[in-house]
């Protein structure tokens, strides 16, 4: 019996940081160096063949990342259940704001047992910094269990590194949020048994490089 | 910004100093606050936006409110690029160029257009069933569906006034303040159009020189910000600068910039700013008025018939028209625009001075009388949730009384009697 899912994914993140190029490297396959500022919120779904039995719709919020739409934000995340939150590996000061942007989820958006929104860090432009933010780059475990990010990812929407890897992280966690709510708050969807132990095991061996807690 | 390019491409045969003035007089008198820190006067229009689709297209309305749809999802790239992002090049050329002559309402008025092409009809309503795909829709408008000039004749058929635009956005700017507290920009700076703008500075100008201020009404928006923006331009070397339809009849006025091209069209033919239209090439802009007045009559009636059901009579259209606007009585009114467009021109021929000064007065006028409208638009509406109570079958009567009344008025007319109609409503 087949599962079908629908998951509101925000993307967030500091003006330029890439949000707009992993979104288009994800679902449409294709990169380019053009930068189009984002006016307000873009959206795209990516569809996963989870397994044989699930089948997971990701719409995917792009957020404008520019400050003055930050009135706005509560409109743009209501109803999400998973959270991008992208800086730019060769600008510190996105990283300083990725705080900002964690904050501001958790004021506005928790999911319905009232618990935070599980949001995976991106480290984008990985292919730019060779050397520089990459020797504070083991520090980043320690900064998302402090800070509640379910984990990290070193990402290049250019050359394709980790965006599967994240999604599917954030899916993982998504998912066990979906598990731990019962099947009491959505009775469209049956969850099997059998389906709760696979996927559990899954998320291990995938979220390998990820920190999970 | 983005805006700059499509400036810098709209007006290829302006200099830049032009084409910037043209992002000031956007900035602070087509649509001031729209580009400023938490973007307050968009989220405003938006609220706007929704309630003027309530009444020109009850099935989108009720299509986007079911999925929760809220405007600043789909509006603000619409209201911000002014289309530039959404509409093909040929229909961004139009609009641009309607926008500029007539403000802000056409940018909501083809903002209605659209969602009455995409969520206008069952058939259409069957494929959206849902959030994501409504949206998808909204934000990929396939640029096939939108032919310019059909896109303009519906734009200019559509009856949302300024007169209307600026009644739900004072009962918008109510609702704001009671839900979120002070608005920190001033909505009522907004100008509509060239003409609007032109009377302003000339107002602006008057004060400057030692004129009194008896004539701004009580809420008239103050010169301030203009006079920034206009003593720059006033400099010597700005002056001096070659702008070639620049007329010298209109020395310390904004023209220059803000009408430049639309300026013959606008203003009094006995200014010389008329022959300098031979100075600007076309480069591929129709001339501005033409497309107003282009939407031929008999296919205004046509549309008229489909439209005018569905909207109740906006603020004053049933009261009938001054003698001096009899030609308008004619066509129909979802014809306003286009009708009003011709008509507009004949009468300026006509404006004198005093015309000028009566003007003024109506409008301070205007400005006292929109409080107590509001108020009694309130009375009436309680009295007729009374008489909903009492005698709900006569309500339908009045209704469809409303609706006939609806055909009687032009945008024109609107404007200059809206005040004294709503007071006759109520």
């Amino acid at each position: 019996m087949q599962q079908e899912h629908l998951f509101k994914v925000l993307v967030i993140g500091d003006l330029g940081v890439g949000k707009t190029s992993i979104i288009k490297r994800y679902v449409h396959q294709i990169f380019s160096q053009h930068y189009r500022a984002t006016i307000g919120v873009d959206f795209a779904l990516k569809v996963l063949n989870w397994d044989h039995q699930t089948v997971i719709r990701l719409q995917l919020w792009d957020i404008a990342g520019q400050e003055r739409y930050g009135n706005m934000t509560r409109v743009y995340y209501r109803e999400a259940v998973g959270a991008l939150v992208v800086f730019d590996v060769t600008r510190a000061s996105t990283f300083e704001a990725v705080l900002k942007w964690k904050d501001d989820l958790d004021t506005k958006v928790t999911l319905g047992n009232g618990r935070p929104v599980p949001a995976v860090l991106l480290a984008n432009k990985s292919d730019q910094s060779r050397e520089g933010l990459c020797s504070q780059l083991p520090k980043l475990d320690t900064f998302c269990r402090d800070n509640g990010f379910v984990g990290w990812f070193q990402t290049s929407a250019k050359e394709n590194t980790n965006i599967d890897a994240a999604a599917r992280c954030l899916v993982d966690n998504i998912l066990a949020n979906e598990e731990s709510a019962g099947v009491d708050s959505d009775p469209d969807v049956l969850v099997l048994p059998g389906l709760n132990n696979n996927t559990k095991e899954r998320g291990h061996s995938r979220c390998a490089t990820c920190s999970k807690f | 910004m983005h805006l700059c390019l499509y400036l810098s491409c709209l007006f290829a045969c302006l200099s830049w100093q032009q084409a910037f003035w043209c992002l000031v007089q956007i900035c602070e008198k087509y649509l001031p606050g729209y580009y400023s820190a938490g973007l307050e006067a968009i989220q405003l229009d938006g609220e706007i936006f929704f309630a003027l689709l309530r009444r020109v297209c009850p099935m989108a309305y009720r299509h986007l409110k079911k999925f929760k749809i809220d405007p600043i999802l789909y509006m603000t790239e619409w209201f911000m690029c002014i289309f530039s992002r959404t509409l093909p090049w040929a229909c961004v050329l139009r609009v641009w160029d309607m926008f500029f002559c007539e403000g802000v309402k056409v940018v909501f008025r083809v903002g209605l257009v659209l969602l009455k092409l995409t969520l206008g009809s069952v058939e259409k309503l069957k494929e959206l069933q849902g959030m994501y795909e409504t949206m998808e829709k909204l934000r990929n408008i396939p640029p096939e569906s939108v032919r310019e000039d059909l896109l303009i004749m519906e734009v200019s058929s559509l009856v949302v006034t300024e007169a209307l635009i600026e009644r739900e956005s004072s009962i918008q700017v109510r609702k704001w303040r009671e839900s979120r507290g002070e608005l920190s920009h001033q909505p009522s700076r907004r100008l509509h159009g060239t003409r609007a703008i032109h009377e302003h500075k000339r107002r602006a100008t008057a004060i400057r020189s030692g004129g009194s201020f008896s004539f701004l009404g009580v809420s008239a928006p103050s010169p301030g910000p203009l006079r920034a923006s206009s003593s720059l331009l006033s400099l010597p070397g700005f002056r001096k600068s070659k702008t070639p339809f620049r007329s010298p009849a209109k020395k310390a006025s904004f023209s220059g910039v803000s009408g430049f091209e639309l300026a013959p069209a606008l203003s009094a033919p006995g200014q010389s700013s008329t022959q300098n239209l031979a100075h600007k090439p076309p480069s591929g802009l129709p001339p501005p008025r033409a497309q107003t007045q282009g939407a031929p009559p008999p296919m205004g009636k046509e549309l008229s018939e489909k439209i005018t059901p569905t909207i109740p009579s906006p603020t004053a259209n049933n009261t009938p028209l001054p003698p001096s606007l009899g030609g308008a009585k004619a066509p129909p009114a979802p014809m306003a625009t286009a009708a009003s467009g011709g008509e507009e021109q004949g009468k300026k021929k006509r404006r004198s001075k005093e015309d000028k000064k009566k003007e003024k007065e109506e409008e301070k006028h205007r400005v006292r009388e929109h409080k107590e409208r509001d108020k009694a638009e309130k009375d009436r509406q309680k009295k007729e949730k009374d008489k909903k109570k009492e005698r709900g079958g006569k309500k339908k009567e009045k209704d469809k009384e409303k609706e006939k009344g609806g055909g009687g008025g032009g945008g024109e007319a609107e404007e200059n009697n809206g005040a004294t109609a709503q007071r006759d409503s109520a």
